[in-house]
């Protein structure tokens, strides 16, 4: 009985946790199966996230500083340049393509508050090369260096700069600044603008000290302040290292007959835009200006600037400039000009200390001890003058017409637009230095004249886009008295007038 | 009771995780603008172009294809440059009186989006338009009152083109045209739908 009763408490105990474990594992399928729908439920929710993720196309230029992709919205790339083909009525020159520039620009926010800004400019520039070699040879070493370039080349950092935006009205800038006198310079893109050619008193014939597009290396604030509803002030204010007075190496190869040949260094001195290195000079310059908008597409302006110009070994003398400008705008019709007077001090002074300090304008090997061959150094002065004043005018009248619009030349775009130009303009340039020699320290001849260039252009644009212009103009220059080529810097002509048609494209992305 | 098993309690972290992350990364760069240079934040936006509103009733229109084909229908030649994913929505309120709608669109200037708001009143015509976030070196001066008055009663009708029916400013052209490309969109985007609100909020 005994044994019996275990058996039955054996089995009952068996059968009991027989289900206990049935029981549990009941629980454990449930849970188990609850998670599994859980699971389900979660995979399902991830899958419809990412398919809304999917959906959504990226919206353009979002981005937060650190986050990828950061890098493309904060850095931009961009540029503008133009070129052109002229056919000019002048003596010694020839119908011609020009390449006139291309400008690769660089925008980096930095931050909300800073900003880096970079234009580098490819002028006229097709290649440069350099090679160089040393080799042993004959007893001794030879260095060998050639440069190879095309014609009227020029690599430039026209600006280049930081700023720090404290207010609209207060950004701090440093750098290669472009110097704010008259509107030109710092609105000088080639697209920005309708006619082919820049502006005699900015470029051809510049009454600005330096030719646009003139930049320093200096610091200052800018900004902008609305006034009432419709008014606003902008400014600029700089202190820089300032243009100055330095020469450019000219080397002249020339065989001549019946006179021997002649290898020449000449050393032309000018105006030219000041150093990024050590100055030459303590004086710093100031430049400024100050514009004023009475209500939206109207504005006037003032501008100067004040700075030494001649180096440390020449007496202190100083470029005192300034200029009038401003633009007004009536529906399609604008008109925008500049007027600007340049002053470059006692320039008799400079040509005096000059000689003083060069002693002689030229030297040159004795043809007694070499009957063939000529070797000469020169110093010159090259377009030093009292004074530089000018002024342009510019008219425009813009089109919408219907048939542009619906033409194949207008029809792919958006705002096709034409516009009709006008522009007049003149320079004065007087006490022009033509003639100095100089001799044992003394000055032996100084020619002075006074000369006056006139131009007027007409043409006018279309624009399938903003950013580009397709550009046809006619122009007319003429000189009082004496050749193009004593005042201007693009006719190297003895004419003294020319006619010229100019076709010309500007981009700008 | 059954002991969660790390990978499945690390299974669900993971994904509340991943929700999170997802919500905290679409809630900053949808409908929140751009962190440089802003001058409006989404909650300040309506009320800069609706003033006189005492309440704004938030929404979201999502852009679905649909959407965008309508949209394209009815803006014609122009071509936005951004096609935003959402459009927050706010409708003004003065009272009882709705006033309109406040919609914020984006359109890429030279190099860079501006985002704006843009005021649509009852008739369809721009009550005002004001930037949020202007984020080029030049052309800021569309951000001034003075210039951007000049959308204000303006309709999807109208060219809204700089230098043709609204002053340009100089130097600051493809901003001009980016604040007019992005005003008719908005016009366009709010006359193809009717938002109700998601839920009933107080300025």
């Amino acid at each position: 009985m005994k044994v019996g009763a275990w058996r039955l408490a054996v089995g009952c105990a068996a059968v009991l946790a027989l289900a206990a474990g049935g029981a549990r594992a009941d629980e454990r399928q449930d849970r188990i199966e609850r998670l599994e729908r859980e699971i389900e439920r979660l995979r399902e929710e991830v899958e419809g996230l990412k398919e809304e993720r999917a959906e959504a196309p990226p919206p353009a230029a979002k981005g937060t500083p650190g986050v990828a992709g950061g890098l493309t919205d904060r850095v931009k790339l961009g540029g503008y340049g133009s070129l052109r083909f002229e056919h000019n009525s002048a003596d010694d020159t020839h119908d011609t393509f020009t390449f006139r520039r291309f400008v690769l620009t660089t925008d980096a926010a930095i931050s909300p508050e800073l900003r880096f800004y970079l234009e580098l400019e490819f002028e006229r520039f097709r290649a440069l090369e350099l090679e160089r070699k040393v080799e042993v040879e004959e007893g001794g070493l030879k260095v060998e260096q050639e440069i190879e370039g095309t014609n009227e080349s020029e690599l430039a950092l026209e600006q280049v700069w930081l700023e720090w935006a404290f207010t609209d009205a207060l950004r701090l800038q440093a750098g290669g600044l472009l110097v704010p006198l008259g509107r030109f310079n710092i609105n000088h893109d080639d697209n920005r603008w309708d006619l082919p050619r820049r502006s005699l008193a900015d470029r051809g014939a510049p009454v600005l000290p330096v030719k646009s597009a003139w930049n320093e290396l200096g610091v200052g604030f800018a900004g902008d302040v609305e006034v009432g509803e419709e008014s606003k002030i902008d400014y600029r204010l700089y202190v820089m290292n300032g243009a100055i007075f330095e020469p450019e190496v000219e080397e002249i190869l020339q065989t001549r007959e019946p006179s021997r040949d002649k290898l020449e260094l000449e050393g032309k001195f000018g105006v030219q835009t000041g150093v990024f290195g050590s100055d030459v000079k303590d004086d710093k310059a100031v430049t400024g200006r100050v514009a004023f908008s009475p209500a939206l597409g109207h504005e006037m302006a003032g501008s100067f600037y004040y700075g030494r110009y001649t180096p440390d070994f020449l007496p202190s003398e100083a470029i005192s400039a300034f200029g009038l400008d401003g633009l007004t705008t009536w529906g399609p019709f604008e008109l925008e000009g500049e007027f600007l007077y340049s002053d470059f001090g006692d320039v008799d002074d400079i040509v005096t200390s000059f000689a003083r300090t060069a002693v002689d304008q030229a030297a040159a090997n004795p043809s007694e001890t070499n009957p063939n061959f000529e070797a000469e150094i020169e110093f010159e002065v090259d377009q030093l003058a009292e004074t530089r004043y000018g002024y342009w005018i510019e008219p425009r009248w813009r089109f919408r017409p219907q048939w542009l619009k619906d033409s194949v030349l207008g029809r792919a775009f958006e705002d096709p637009v034409l516009t009709a130009v006008l522009r007049w303009e003149q320079v004065w340039v007087d006490g022009l230095i033509q003639t100095f020699e100089f001799e044992a320290a003394e000055v032996t001849a100084l020619e002075k004249v006074d000369r006056r260039l006139d131009r007027f252009t007409v043409g006018g644009s279309y624009r399938p886009v903003p950013l580009v212009a397709f550009q046809l103009a006619y122009e007319f220059t003429r000189a009082d008295s004496g050749a193009l080529s004593d005042v201007t810097n693009f006719l190297d002509s003895g004419d003294d007038e020319a006619h010229a048609i100019l076709i010309g494209a500007a981009f700008g992305f | 009771m059954m002991k969660r098993t790390p990978s499945l309690s690390a299974r669900r972290s993971v994904s509340e995780r991943l929700r999170v992350f997802v919500f905290v990364v679409l809630a900053a760069g949808a409908g929140r603008v751009h962190a440089d240079e802003v001058y409006l934040t989404p909650d300040e936006a309506p009320a800069a172009v609706f003033p006189d509103a005492d309440r704004f009733e938030r929404s979201e229109v999502t852009a679905t294809e649909e959407l965008r084909n309508e949209v394209r229908a009815r803006l014609g030649k122009l071509r936005p440059t951004v096609w935003e994913a959402k459009y927050p929505v706010a409708a003004a309120y003065r009272g009882d009186e709705r006033l309109g709608r406040a919609i914020v669109v984006e359109e890429v200037g030279k190099h860079r989006a501006i985002t704006f708001v843009v005021g649509v009143d009852s008739s369809g015509e721009v009550a005002g338009v004001a930037v949020m976030a202007y984020r080029e070196p030049y052309g800021g001066e569309v951000r001034s009152r003075r210039f951007l008055a000049q959308y204000k009663g303006k309709s999807g009708d109208d060219a809204l083109t700089p230098g043709a029916d609204v002053r340009n400013l100089a130097g600051a052209t493809l901003s001009a045209r980016a604040i007019g490309r992005g005003v008719k969109k908005a016009i366009a985007v709010l006359a193809t739908v009717e938002v109700p609100p998601l839920h009933a909020g107080h300025r």
